[in-house]
């Protein structure tokens, strides 16, 4: 058999698999609205989301094509370097509060949260300059580590803790008694749209960007 | 038949959304039609049938989270794109990480699972459908990366965007399928010796 013809066998075998009648039970797609899992995603899907964020993270790796455009403004106020380290503090923070939870442990800090002026604005500002003097090397293996941390702590949280309510240091009001209560899961897919959010418009930055001349 | 000529029968559902001739989610539930055998056939040859199940739930989980913010992007327009395909198989790849790794007992390795999907999976190819043999030795005698690889390609998903998934360049993409092919000619030859004496 020629591997042409042992290719054509083979998708004539894959055909033959994909045109089965799925079980019935998976039918319907309604099974997604009201199974349990939809509203508590398993540790797999946290693992996968966070591996969607490490390689969206893997197309901004130091290189001269990438480096050249690190400083400049992405933002009135924020460079693209700024603006990468606004992520990472994000991912550092977020693995802090997850392991804490995990823990079954509170939080001795607040971070404001004023929803009226789009998040929490001088924390934010804190991070971004405390990441300022730092590399794209840098950045981009503590945004790395940080996901890594994550992967590992959904794998091994039980589920029950995974979607356990506690709560956490943001404060929408800015008040230390009216915190913001949420889970892992619920902490961790909010993060992941974070990242994908801001890596998505750097991605399109990126395209109408011309080299530095 | 290559990715590149076969249609792209989700543009047009992708396009009927943007337009906004179809609701999300009538555009999910025709996606989920279109893809839903593939995805089970993904994981199918690779997991057990309970895991499969699953494993099945978890990627439509993370798809239908998505879909909600899909972002329909002119590149998406182009008549070969499968954004949604591709998609799907890349959570069907980072799903399965997930779950291997948590399956992952002290002092096992991520091949000893590996393996034993593989075998789980050709069992269940052949249980649920009694099909083709070729399909089945490729499960048993296919290292994991050549199987992803194999399978995507099969499914149609573009090279571009297998390699992407899998973190390698488009050149080991076709390496391993060729690999796959090789490992499964070889393993089909003696059979195949076999089979010819006992017609004769």
């Amino acid at each position: 058999m020629t591997n042409r013809t042992l290719y054509e066998r083979l998708q004539h075998e894959w055909q033959e698999l994909v045109a089965t009648p799925l079980p019935e039970r998976l039918t319907s797609v309604e099974w997604l609205l009201q199974r349990p899992r939809a509203m508590a995603p398993s540790p797999a899907v946290l693992f996968a989301e966070l591996e969607d964020v490490h390689q969206e993270w893997n197309q901004f790796r130091p290189s001269t094509q990438i480096n050249q455009y690190f400083d400049r403004f992405i933002t009135a106020a924020w460079t693209l370097k700024d603006l990468l380290g606004h992520l990472g503090s994000w991912l550092a923070e977020t693995r802090r509060e997850a392991e804490a939870v995990s823990r079954g442990e509170g939080f001795d800090y607040i971070i404001p949260y004023a929803l009226s002026v789009v998040g929490p604005n001088r924390w934010n500002q804190v991070e971004v300059e405390k990441r300022r003097p730092l590399p794209l090397g840098a950045l981009h293996e503590e945004a790395k580590s940080e996901i890594a941390r994550l992967q590992k702590l959904v794998l091994t949280t039980p589920e029950e803790v995974l979607v356990r309510i506690s709560p956490l240091p943001l404060s929408p009001t800015g008040e230390p008694t009216a915190l913001w209560k949420g889970s892992i899961s619920q902490l961790v897919l909010g993060q992941c749209m974070h990242q994908h959010l801001h890596l998505s418009r750097i991605e399109r930055w990126l395209s109408t960007q011309s080299p530095a001349g | 038949m290559t990715a590149a000529d076969a249609t792209t029968p989700e543009l047009p559902i992708l396009r009927a959304r943007a337009q906004g001739k179809l609701s999300g989610d009538e555009a999910f539930g025709q996606l989920y039609e279109l893809y839903a055998p593939k995805v089970l056939g993904w994981l199918g040859m690779r997991v057990n049938p309970a895991d499969a199940d699953d494993l099945f739930q978890d990627v439509w989980t993370v798809f239908y989270g998505r879909w909600s913010r899909w972002q329909f992007t002119p590149e998406m327009q182009a008549p070969e794109a499968r954004p949604v395909l591709s998609f799907l198989f890349r959570t069907c790849h980072f799903v399965l990480q997930g779950h291997r790794r948590r399956m992952l007992r002290p002092n096992q390795s991520l091949a000893d699972i590996e393996v034993a999907d593989g075998v789980h999976g050709a069992e269940q190819v052949q249980r649920k459908a009694e099909l083709g043999r070729c399909l089945e030795r490729a499960c048993k005698v296919c290292r994991p990366e050549e199987l992803d690889v194999l399978l995507a390609k099969l499914a149609g998903v573009p090279a571009r965007e297998t390699a992407r998934t899998l973190q390698i360049t488009e050149a080991v993409v076709d390496h391993r399928f060729r690999k796959a092919l090789a490992r499964l000619q070889k393993d089909l030859a003696p059979q195949r010796g076999r089979e010819k004496k006992e017609e004769a």
